[in-house]
């Protein structure tokens, strides 16, 4: 079960920036896809609807959910807060904020909470969203720690998934076997995509019922949370066993992998990382590989979100500093052979980097 | 924020499904005065979009503008890049791709709408603040259409029906995998998940309360725990965008029929629906049904102030707590029409 000093001890984290920012009330938003700013002052990991959590500096906080069934869960999932349940969640809020008499306000993440209640707010509502992201992006030891174990749950669950990708199984039947394994480990949530086939595959998407054939470049990014912490790994095999063109595309996403690595230490800024990787592709005349027609970002934050900031692409300076932890990815469209995928995670530490993740960086095959 | 198989399946859902909901859209658009309908969709709310045009995002998020006449349009946060699977999983002719899909689905509104239009939005309230404003700014009066879009939905049809059956017959094959003689609650919930989504389900959530002697809450296993003398397990099962509840309970050496006597009062309860008698006298209880973008939106329960009324032949997912000789039994399943869509004996 998660512990609740680590929820008491971010709440406590925010209190203290919404003191210094003079905010009377923080207003967080979170559902199933992104619940970070919700979780962190809540606790609660949402799955279904939507929730709303209202925190005051004393640390006090009270959780809307708009689905019936999260309510057993918030109320034994959580500790120490007030959960209730609302049809109206933001109508709901601005009558909550109004009682309070609350004058400044901030929300985050501001531009997803219900329109309702920025429409019924007594207060114009502040962006909160970049006050909330700096404590989320910067961990704290324990949270630090949480990323390391989910990495590590990674690394075991691409062997199930390794194991899994046979010829002649559908794409859904192998995700399948490693969300069913991540259960039987007692882990919660995993967010994960896949691709199969070769040259016409330019993404990863939810698994579909195509069969992998011998050949195959199968594909995928695992995420798996601890304690609402995620961490990614993404790899690339081969089935069957893998062709000379396939290991020699294969081997600039390990080099790009490598130079953003060695690019991450404290005082760096998240476009250093990605230039650093996306150099090694100008390096092999594949510039055109590294621009948004064939790939999102070179990397991204990893925490409460399985995708949160700082995102790791060229135009973004956010300086590193110890306690972030993200994964770095260079995965993108080769020509030759299709989309490869490559990546680990890591922490910012005081002098560089730990690496999370340990699955070696090759080009898995059945000659593997 | 996971996801199981997902594709459109034309033998299950041809286009011509979409076309009569669509119609059924339209006709409820007109007599609410609406010109342009406008849902959104993301994660957690798919359910409105994916009823009118079977596109379920895994990503990001999207809005879908319905105009009185001609093509719908989607506006998509997600990258050109995934235009290929949107394609593949969408019946929408006009695809339209930037970050910020407030102000591009404003912009596509005031193009195509004459001054005094009045823009209808499912569940205004709950879109987010972004879209919401952005809407705003069109110009055009703004109102809420969840009602319009409840009306065109409610009548149902038989691909809803069949999705719905056999998302049901997944829950209940996934919950019979369990080990009845099992100790490990994580390996229960294992079984469940790896039964549904092997079957081929969207989505499955799986649900535990270990000990029903403890407490009866259904929460999602994070680490070991035991299986007491009576447990129960829920199966939220999602397939091609419907979605349905199951729960088993196990009681050990039920010598007395104890499980099958709370199914049989559960039977009971949902042949009244939707007269909620009976299930009143249970301590915990919920009716659940998709009426607009959440894909189960409680109707009535014990933990619902109001309830909403419903139609008699409704599908809904229905939960209880039953006690039965002094022993708690968590039951609950999808049923329409007054009887079981599977019946959740095991």
């Amino acid at each position: 079960m998660k512990t609740t000093t680590l929820a008491a001890e971010r709440r406590a984290k925010l209190a203290t920036v919404m003191t210094a920012a003079g905010i009377d009330v923080l207003v967080a938003y979170g559902n199933g896809w992104q619940g970070d700013y919700l979780m962190y002052v809540s606790d609660f990991p949402i799955l279904e609807g939507h929730g709303l959590a209202v925190l005051t500096p004393d640390g006090a906080c009270r959780l809307y959910l708009d689905s019936a069934s999260e309510i057993d869960r918030a109320t034994s999932e959580t500790a120490g807060i007030d959960v209730r349940f609302s049809q109206q969640i933001g109508r709901d809020v601005a009558a909550d904020l109004k009682a309070r008499g609350t004058v400044r306000v901030a929300a985050a993440p501001l531009a997803f909470v219900p329109f309702a209640l920025v429409e019924n707010a007594h207060v114009t509502l502040e962006d909160g969203t970049l006050l909330v992201d700096d404590v989320l992006m910067h961990k704290t030891p324990a949270e630090f720690d949480r990323v390391r174990k989910a990495a590590q749950t990674a690394d075991k669950a691409y062997v199930i998934f390794r194991e899994a990708a046979r010829e002649g199984r559908p794409q859904y039947e192998v995700v399948a076997e490693v969300e069913s394994w991540l259960r039987a480990q007692g882990v919660a949530d995993n967010f994960m995509l896949i691709g199969s086939g070769g040259t016409d595959i330019r993404s990863v998407t939810p698994p579909s019922n195509r069969k992998l054939a011998t050949g195959d470049l199968v594909i995928t990014e695992l995420t798996p949370s601890i304690e609402g912490y995620f961490a990614q790994i993404c790899r690339t095999l081969v089935v069957g066993k893998a062709t000379d063109k396939q290991k020699r595309a294969f081997a600039i996403y390990i080099e790009a992998l490598e130079a953003g690595i060695a690019a991450v230490r404290p005082g760096v800024l998240a476009s250093d990382v990605a230039r650093a990787e996306n150099d090694v592709f100008r390096k092999h005349g594949l510039g055109e590989y590294v621009t948004s027609a064939y790939t999102r970002v070179r990397g991204h934050g990893l925490g409460l979100f399985a995708d949160s900031k700082p995102h790791i692409l060229e135009n973004v300076d956010i300086e590193l500093k110890p306690g972030m932890t993200f994964v770095v990815h260079p995965n993108t469209y080769n020509p030759e052979v299709g989309y490869i995928m490559l990546g680990d995670s890591l922490g910012v530490t005081e002098t560089g980097s730990e690496v999370f993740t340990q699955t070696p960086r090759v080009l898995f095959d059945g000659a593997a | 924020m996971r996801r199981g198989l997902i594709e459109w399946s034309k033998t299950e859902l041809p286009e011509s499904v979409f076309d009569t909901r669509i119609a059924a859209m339209r006709q409820a658009m007109a007599a609410a005065k609406i010109d342009t309908l406008v849902a959104y969709t993301n994660f957690t709310r798919p359910s409105a979009v994916s009823w009118l045009c079977d596109f379920i995002p895994y990503w990001s998020e999207c809005a879908l503008v319905v105009p009185k006449a001609g093509a719908l349009t989607m506006v998509s946060a997600v990258s050109p890049r995934g235009k290929p699977w949107i394609e593949s999983t969408t019946y929408s002719e006009n695809l339209l791709f930037t970050p910020k899909i407030g102000p591009e689905t404003a912009r596509v509104l005031k193009e195509a709408l004459p001054s005094g239009a009045t823009i209808g939005v499912v569940e205004l309230d709950e879109v987010p603040a972004a879209v919401g404003l952005a809407l705003k700014g069109v110009g055009a009066t703004l109102v809420d259409a969840t009602d319009a879009f409840v009306t065109a939905r409610a009548s149902g049809d038989a691909a809803a029906t069949a999705l719905a059956t056999i998302a049901a017959g997944f829950a209940h094959k996934a919950l019979a995998a369990i080990d009845a003689n099992g100790t490990d609650a994580m390996a229960a919930v294992a079984a469940v998940d790896l039964a549904a989504r092997s079957l081929g389900a969207e989505e499955s959530y799986v649900a535990i309360a270990p000990d029903l002697r403890a407490d009866r809450r259904l929460l999602r296993l994070e680490g070991p725990a035991k299986l007491g003398a009576a447990y129960a397990l829920r199966a939220t099962v999602a397939y091609k965008g419907t979605w349905v509840r199951m729960i088993r309970t196990v009681v050990r050496n039920d010598t007395g029929g104890i499980v099958q006597k709370a199914t049989a009062q559960l039977a009971a309860a949902i042949a009244e629906l939707p007269k909620l008698d009976k299930l009143r006298t249970s301590d915990w209880w919920l009716v659940e049904t998709a009426r607009a973008a959440q894909p189960l939106d409680a109707v009535a329960g014990s933990a619902v102030p109001t309830a909403e009324a419903f139609p008699a032949g409704a599908l809904v997912s229905v939960q209880a707590s039953i006690t039965i000789d002094g022993t708690t039994v968590l039951i609950g399943a999808p049923s329409m029409g007054g009887a079981f869509l599977v019946a959740p004996s095991f």
